[in-house]
This record gives C-alpha cells, structure tokens and sequence, in this order.
C-alpha cells in the first residue's frame, strides 16, 4: 500500500527494570521485545496473544503511558517519542485510549457529564459551558444512552453502559486512531456484541482506525481487518485476518486458535485441537533464539541458535524458520 | 405443565405485542446517591458515631455560648466564694480565685477545640500535598521525600514541640506550629500510598491520556479519591492535637494566665488536688468525653466512606 | 439416567441495605450420574448463588427461602434441618468429600502461608481415618492425576511459586481428594488464558471419563459450553429461562434470551462477516424484581402477558424445556411468528 500509516512502529522496545530490593541487581523485564508493524487510516488491526505476552504494553507506549526503551512510534509520519508542547496537546486529541475495566477507568467521584466533558475542557474545545454540555448529550446519545443520565454516578451503571461512557469520552475530541485495550472482555457476553458493534458503527461514521488487543480470538477475528498475534514480546505472525485465522502459518498460532472454544457443540466436538505443553517462560529470561521454541512441537536446534525474523511468506509475515526454505 | 389461570384471564390481547416505550431495557434502579449522602446513609446507622457527633455538636454550642450568657467571666476573680464545690449559682463550682468553673471550662473549650481542628486542618494542608506530591513522582523524589519523614518520626515529637515552644514563647501561635510539625506526616504517609496505588488505576491513566496536566490529575482525580481515609485521618488527628496541646498545659508550657485551655485548667487544679478533688474533673471529664467522641465520630466515618464496602 | 443431584423450586434471597435482592427464584434442574452439566448466565443471573445455596456456602445475609436439594435421594437444603448446627455438620461432612467445587480464583482460595502439601492433605485427613504418610502419597498421587509436573519436589512449595495454571490444577487436586460424587466448577477457566484453559478444561473432561463423578459447570462462556457439557441451562434474571441438551440449545433454541445469546457471539468458524446482534439493554436488578419475565424489557418479542405474569415451564422433549409466554397457543394466534 501507497498510503500513508496513520501509525507505524519501527523496532519498539519497552523493557522495565523491576527492583528486587535495596542494593540487589536489577532484573529486566523485557515487555515487549522489538516490534514493528504500520496500521493505515479506517483500519482495525487485532493483537492477540496471552497475558504477558506484551500487547497491552505495546498499546501502552503508542498513547505514551509507558515509555520506548528503544525503536520509534510515527503518528502520520511523525516520531512523537519525543514531542513536546503544542504537538503533544495536538497528538493527544489525536490518539486516544479504552480502557478494559469500565469499573476502574471512570473517576467515581465525577458525574457521567463531567467525565465526558472534561477532554473538552482539558482541549478548550467549545467557548462555553452550555456548549459543551449540549454536546455531551449528543455523546450519549451516540452511544445509546440517554442524555438525562448527565447527573448520573458512573457506579450507578451496570458494566456495558460505563463501557460506553468510556466510549463517549474517547470521542469528545474526534480522535483519529483508538487503542482498543480488551475494551469486552470484562463484559458480559450479551453486552460485549453492543460494544463491538457500536465500535464498528463508529469506524464507519468517523473513519477512525483502531488498534485493538484482546485475548478472545474470535471477536478480534469479528472485528478485524489484519491480526497480528503477539507472544513473549515478539510479533510472530501478522497478516489478513481471514487468512490467519483459515491457515495460521506459526506453530503458536495453530495452537493458539486450537484453544478457542468454538460455540457450536459439533464442530467442537469433531475438531482436533493442539494443547500446548508447559507455561509461558517469563520475560524476565525469555529463551535464546526463537522465544517459543521452549512450547513449540516442531522446534529445531537451529532455533535455540538463531533468533527468527518477520518475513514474507505467501500473503504475510511470519517469524519461523520453518518457512524459510520454500519461501517463493 | 399446564398453564394456572386463576388470578388472570388470558385474552388474546394480552398477546399483543409490547410497546417500545414500555419497555425499560436502560432502566437503573438505584436512586441517584452522591457520595456523601451514602456515606452519611451509612453513618447514621453507627449509633455511637451518631451519639459522638451530638456531643461534640452540643460542646461547640455550649464553648460558644455558656461563656456569653453567663453572669461570670472567666477571668472575674471573687476570693469570697473560692473553692466551692457544685451549687446552682456555680454549676461546676469555683476554683482558688473564686472564678466560675464551668465558664472557664467553656473557655478552655474553645481553645482546645479550636486548636483541635485548626491544627488538624494545617496538619492536612500539608500532609495532602507533601504526600499527594511523593506519591504522585514517585521514584527518586518520592524516596527521599519519605525518607525526610522517617527521619521526623524518629525524633520525639515532644522534643521539638517543647522546644518551637520555649523558643517561640509560649502562645497560640507557637503551639501551633509546635503541634502542626509534630503531625502532618501521618497524614503525608496515609495520601502518599493511596496516590500510589490510584495513579495506576485506569481512570488516571485515562486522564494522562486525554493530555490532563499533573497538577489536574492530581487534585481532580488522586486527591478528591482519597478524601475517605483523609476525613478518617483528620477526625482522629483532632483529638491527638487536643491531647497534645493538654499535655503541653499540663506541663506547664501552655497558655498562660487567666487565658486556659483544658490543659492548663487540669494543671491549675492538680497543686490542690488532695483538698478539693472536684476541680480536676471538670477540664479531664471534658478532654476525655471529647476525645472519645471525636473517635467514635473517626470509627464511624472510616466504616462510612470505605471505598471497599459496597 | 440416575440423578445425582436435584434441586427443586429452590429460591434464595439476599436482605441489603436497599431492600430484598431475589437472587434465586424458583430454580428446578438435575444432574445425572456422570453427566456435565453446563450452567450459563451473565453476571448476577443467579448462577453461582444457585451452587453456593447447593453447598451451603451463601454469604451471611442471604438464605434459602425455598426448596429441596437432594443429593443422592437425601435432601441437603438448610430448611430440611431443625437447627443450623445440625445443618452445618452435615455440610461440613458432605463438602469435599460428597461434593467439592473448583473456584474461579486460584489465588483467593489457595491460604498463601501454607505449603501445597498442607492444603492438600486436610480434606484427606478430614474425611478419612488415614495416617500423615497415606494422606502426603494420595496427595502425590492427586497432583498426578492433574499433571502437575515432578510432584515430589512441587508439593512442599508455596502458591505463589505456581503459575496461574498450575494453581487451578492444584485447586482441581483439592476438590478431588475424597473423589467426590459431584464436582461444581464455578467459572474455572475465566481467570486463565485459552491455551491454558485448553488444557484445563481438557483434564475435567478426563476426570469425568476416569472417576465417572458428576460435574456441574458454572460459566458465561458458551464456547466452553458447546464443547465438553452433555445439557446446558440457561439463566437469567434468577430463574433458569431454558434448559436442554448442547444441541437443542445450540440448533434449536427455544426461548428469545437463548437465541439472542447465540446470535451475539462471533463464531470464528463463520466464513463471511455475519453482523452481530446484540440484545439490547442491560441485564436486569434482581433488587426488588416484579413477579413477570426477566427478560420483558430487552425482548423484541414481547408482549402484554410478559410484563404481567411469569411464563410458565414449556416441555418441547424430554430433555428440553424452556419459560417463555410465545409457546403459548394464544400467542400464535395473535401476532407470534
């Protein structure tokens, strides 16, 4: 694609140094380990992959609540790890973020219309107050809430609806890209479906692009155009979401979307399912070499050896050796 | 099973489709509650709270207006009628310059108390910001800001408070700051964990993400999250600036004469302790009823705005 | 088939400070001697209240208003017992050794201080007349069963030493000290990741096969529904709405909360991009719930009847029955389907 990405990771590292007391040595936890993929506009692009596997993190660093350790984030061709002052007040409006838990990530102490007027006045968005208030009913309206709950407590609403005023204050400041951070799957299924397709509905009208991570494969599958599928840090397969999901290439994905748990009794019953041995190692000393070849059925030694890089192989990119020698 | 009939006919136009507008899919049941109303719900129900709150009520209405209706002064000495015990002219007696008792606790009231509550509230000032800032950098400022407060801890509080006192000369104003020094880092230590753990809870990241400033984030969402345990705080940092500020009178480093406060008051009374005992209960039953008002009240407002209850 | 456990009409309620909460009302279901049965709901439908009213584990303000629960032809609800003390003891005789339940979270249940040896020989010991030495080897033997690697060595350790996995392998181990009759799994995978829950759900599977006990899963997942559970019951607003076989709910569901689940989830399988769609709404309070269908405000089917009286049970087979006012003839007549 000629486009340009409305958002492009080069090589992103985040690594934390985690204290184990006073003058011991410090252990690095190595988060997310060297990433690199571009989102373009009206796009959803799904990361999937394990708690721990650094896709939370990665979503982290793109809206700055953790900082690169290494490697480059562009916003519309721009590098804004280090911007400052009026650019990072304009990347703010730009980029925005929802949040997992919609019992944690509204304030409980402010009413529904203060939550979602306050990007306004943060931003100076609108002369008066009325203005923003009338347009904090057109939010809630959008949302399918009624503006009356204006003076409403977040406590008051059951989960799907705080979702939604998440949603709401996400879009008081017309973003144009959205981390989508498990923003369901604290929710009850017949809520999830609301919050996806207001989503969805949302993308069309306003043409914003997300980045959404989740662990639940079949709704990122729903909701996506491209997947990337993420373990210990490292992106190990990332292409169109259909193609993924008929024919995962690495050996995780075939064991991850194994693990789904399919909502039909037949086809559950009549498929074969590959169970991965072991646990995830940690990431504080992650393997040498390939980081699954600890799990991985079909590991060699040349895999201990050698650390597999993103490559083409037939419609996307796969980090495995396996591929490497009938790549066209 | 068969379908029961009794109570209702079935008709088929009970089979009728439901209107849109009778249905109530978004409906919220609970009745729209602000924080502290549900809070003061649930601190009406404490009995003891309750009962504590109505005597420190009734003891700053008595402090304000016994010493204004009263025929005495608290400083009117009249040897004629000293030392006497309780009588109806003299509800609480007189002391050794015949001064009426109960006007001059009243005094002394008005002084402890409000030394009480300005103290704890300087003590907040303080404490809220210093601790609101610790927690709220974190890392390197944090750890040597907390370890500032260690090193005050370590120190008797007594000490310096004697010490502000002495240098300062005894008056309100020095056993003030005496007190406020001796106890702000309770409190700074209370809001630094709980700005801790609240900085990493999603809302605030919310607010860094939607290019809040610090200092937004940190009054609009950290503190005004912490007032629970800060209300809880102070209400028990009341009694314990009384307490100090009695025990500063006690030793006789307090205010000085004829203006008293309960401490001195106790202390007035203790030289002639062994021939009229009376005197000394006065000031000590009014410190002692205060204080476990006051921590009743505290009790009853740490279970009342406890974020983790229902 | 040989039931195992029934429970019969069986309510609970809940006193708060704003009033009574119906958590369970009128609940009837069975399980049968080695059957997995499948109990699906939202949060706050009642589900997890129905096995802790089972297993005599309801918080300090709710009780069992109504019903019977037989275990084994032998009625075990609260109200079949003259004193509470009465009641206790035979629960505490009957937990973990008749019935046991697997919890959703590993870490609260686990005691931190105590080694994964201690934990798991005390409903050993409890139960049986056996020796420390017998207990420690059937507790190597559980660990085991559940495919806790190097056993020996992993026994003496602590909770925080095992992954999240591990530790719902050890919660599993607990349960099955005493091979219980009965195992009641309350969203046992919820807290683990699917590769893992893979695995979890494929050793309750063994176990059912190998020790031929009776497993009731609670859980909103109906992926883990479809695949391991022989009926399934659906419950909302308190009440069980529908209940059947995998297929009959899965093919042909009867009651609109059923088919709106179902048409809610994204099926991964599904070659095209099917729209979703949501029910609308939030699920109901159960705090001062009117006596007519939960599900009224959130149907597009509904009708005067349903906000009026509750419907009552329609058997459609043997094994499947649901609660709903449009099986009803009179609905068919009027503007039903």
């Amino acid at each position: 694609m000629a486009e340009q990405p409305i958002l492009e990771l080069k090589d992103l590292k985040v690594y934390f140094k985690m204290n184990n007391g006073f003058l011991q040595s410090k252990d690095i936890v190595k988060a997310v380990d060297g990433i690199s993929l571009k989102i373009y506009p009206g796009e959803t692009f799904g990361l999937v992959g394990e708690s721990g596997c650094g896709k939370s993190t990665t979503g982290r660093a793109i809206v700055k609540i953790n900082t690169p350790t290494e490697g480059q984030i562009f916003v519309n061709g721009e590098d804004i790890t280090k911007i400052k002052g009026a650019e990072l007040k304009q990347f703010k409006q730009d980029v925005q973020m929802i949040f997992q838990d919609p019992y944690a990530s509204l304030n409980p102490r402010m009413t529904v219309g203060e939550i979602i007027r306050e990007p306004m006045d943060i931003h100076n968005i609108y002369d008066t107050k009325e203005e923003r208030e009338e347009r904090v009913r057109e939010l809630l309206e959008l949302v399918g809430l009624k503006p009356d709950h204006i003076r409403r407590y977040p406590h008051e609403f059951s989960g799907g609806q705080r979702q939604r005023i998440g949603i709401a204050r996400t879009l008081a400041l017309n973003p144009k890209f959205i981390v989508c951070d498990e923003p369901i799957s604290a929710l009850d299924v017949s809520i999830q479906a609301q919050v996806i397709n207001l989503l969805e509905k949302i993308q069309k009208e306003m043409g914003i692009s997300y980045l959404f991570i989740a662990h639940d494969l079949s709704m990122v599958k729903h909701i996506s155009d491209r997947i990337g599928v993420m373990y210990l840090g490292n992106l190990v397969e990332v292409g169109d979401s259909d193609s993924v999901y008929t024919d995962p290439l690495h050996p995780y994905t075939r064991a991850l979307l194994s693990a789904v748990p399919i909502p039909d009794p037949e086809t559950a019953r009549s498929r074969q399912r590959v169970i991965l041995q072991g646990e995830l190692p940690s990431p504080i000393n992650p393997p040498s070499g390939c980081v699954f070849r600890t799990r991985c059925p079909k590991a060699t030694e040349r895999c201990a050896k050698e650390k597999p890089e993103l490559k083409q192989v037939k419609d996307r990119l796969v980090a495995c050796f396996l591929y490497e020698d009938n790549k066209e | 099973m068969e379908m029961k009939s009794e109570e209702l006919e079935l008709t088929p136009d009970l089979f009728k489709k439901l209107d849109e507008s009778e249905k109530n899919a978004e409906k919220i049941v609970y009745e729209s509650k602000t924080y502290f109303q549900d809070a003061w719900n649930s601190f009406k129900k404490n009995k003891m709270a309750l009962v504590g709150l109505c005597f420190i009520l009734l003891m700053i209405v008595c402090c304000v207006f016994i010493p204004i209706l009263s025929p005495y002064t608290y400083d009117g000495q009249n040897m004629a009628i000293a030392n006497q015990g309780p009588s109806l002219a003299h509800l609480m007696g007189t002391d050794r310059f015949g001064r009426d008792i109960l006007v001059r606790v009243m005094c002394g009231g008005r002084i402890s108390l409000s030394v009480g509550f300005a103290g704890a509230l300087i003590s907040l000032c303080i404490g809220v910001v210093y601790g609101g800032i610790a927690g709220y950098c974190g890392g390197k400022v944090d750890m040597i800001m907390m370890r500032f407060v260690d090193i005050m801890y370590s120190i008797p509080d007594i000490l310096y408070i004697i010490l502000i006192v002495v240098v300062l000369e005894p008056s309100m104003t020095s056993i003030m700051i005496g007190i406020t020094i001796s106890s702000w880092m309770g409190m700074s230590r209370q809001v630094r964990t709980q700005v801790l753990t609240l900085k990493e809870q999603e809302f605030s990241l919310a607010a860094f993400v939607l290019g809040a400033s610090h200092s937004r984030i940190l009054m609009k969402h950290l503190i005004i999250n912490c007032m629970g345990p800060i209300i809880v705080q102070v209400t028990m940092l009341v009694p314990s600036v009384i307490f100090n500020e009695a025990y500063l009178g006690f030793l006789g480093i307090g205010l000085s004469a004829p203006q008293a406060s309960w401490g001195t008051l106790a202390n007035d009374a203790r030289h002639i302790m062994m021939s009229y005992p009376i005197q000394i209960v006065w000031p000590v039953l009014a410190i002692c009823l205060s204080m476990l008002a006051l921590n009743f009240i505290g009790d009853g407002l740490g279970v009342a705005l406890d974020p983790k209850k229902k | 088939m040989e039931k195992m456990l029934e429970v019969k009409n069986l309510s609970t309620v809940f006193n708060t400070d704003n009033g009574t909460v119906q958590a369970v009302r009128d609940v009837s279901f069975d399980v049968g001697k080695g059957e997995i049965l499948g109990i699906v709901g939202e949060s706050g439908s009642g589900k997890s209240q129905t096995m802790f009213s089972c297993m005599g584990l309801l918080a300090g303000n709710g009780r069992v208003a109504n019903g019977e629960i037989l275990l084994d032809g032998k009625n075990i609800s609260p109200l079949a017992f003259n004193t509470s003390k009465d009641y206790e003891d035979t629960m505490s005789d009957i937990r973990g050794n008749d019935m046991a339940m697997i919890f959703q979270d590993p870490m609260t249940f686990l005691n931190p201080v105590l080694t994964i040896e201690s934990q798991l020989t005390e409903p050993i010991l409890n139960h049986n007349d056996i020796s420390k030495k017998e207990a420690h080897d059937r507790a190597i033997e559980l660990m085991k069963k559940v495919g806790i690697p190097s056993p020996e060595s992993r026994i003496k350790q602590y909770p925080f030493q095992f992954s999240g996995g591990m530790r719902q392998r050890i919660i599993i181990a607990i349960a099955l000290a005493c091979n219980p009759k009965l195992i009641i799994a309350d969203e046992p995978t919820t807290a683990l990741d699917v590769t893992i829950q893979a695995q979890v759900l494929e050793l309750i599977q063994k176990l059912r096969d190998d020790l031929g006990s009776s497993v009731i899963m609670i859980t909103h997942d109906l992926g883990v529904v479809a695949s391991m559970c022989d009926r399934i019951a659906i419950m909302y607003g308190g009440k069980i709405v529908e209940i059947g076989t995998a297929d009959e709910i899965f093919y042909n569901p009867k009651h609109p909360y059923t088919k709106g689940l179902l048409s809610c989830i994204a099926n991964p399988e599904d070659k095209e991009k099917k729209q979703l769609n949501p029910i609308p709404g939030s699920p109901p309070d159960l705090l001062n719930i009117g006596n007519w269908c939960p599900f009224v405000d959130r149907c597009d089917k509904a009708m005067k009847i349903c906000k009026m009286k509750m419907p009552s049970q329609e058997d459609y087979s043997d094994t499947h029955h649901a609660s709903c006012w449009l099986s009803h003839p009179l609905a068919k007549e009027g503007e039903g389907e």
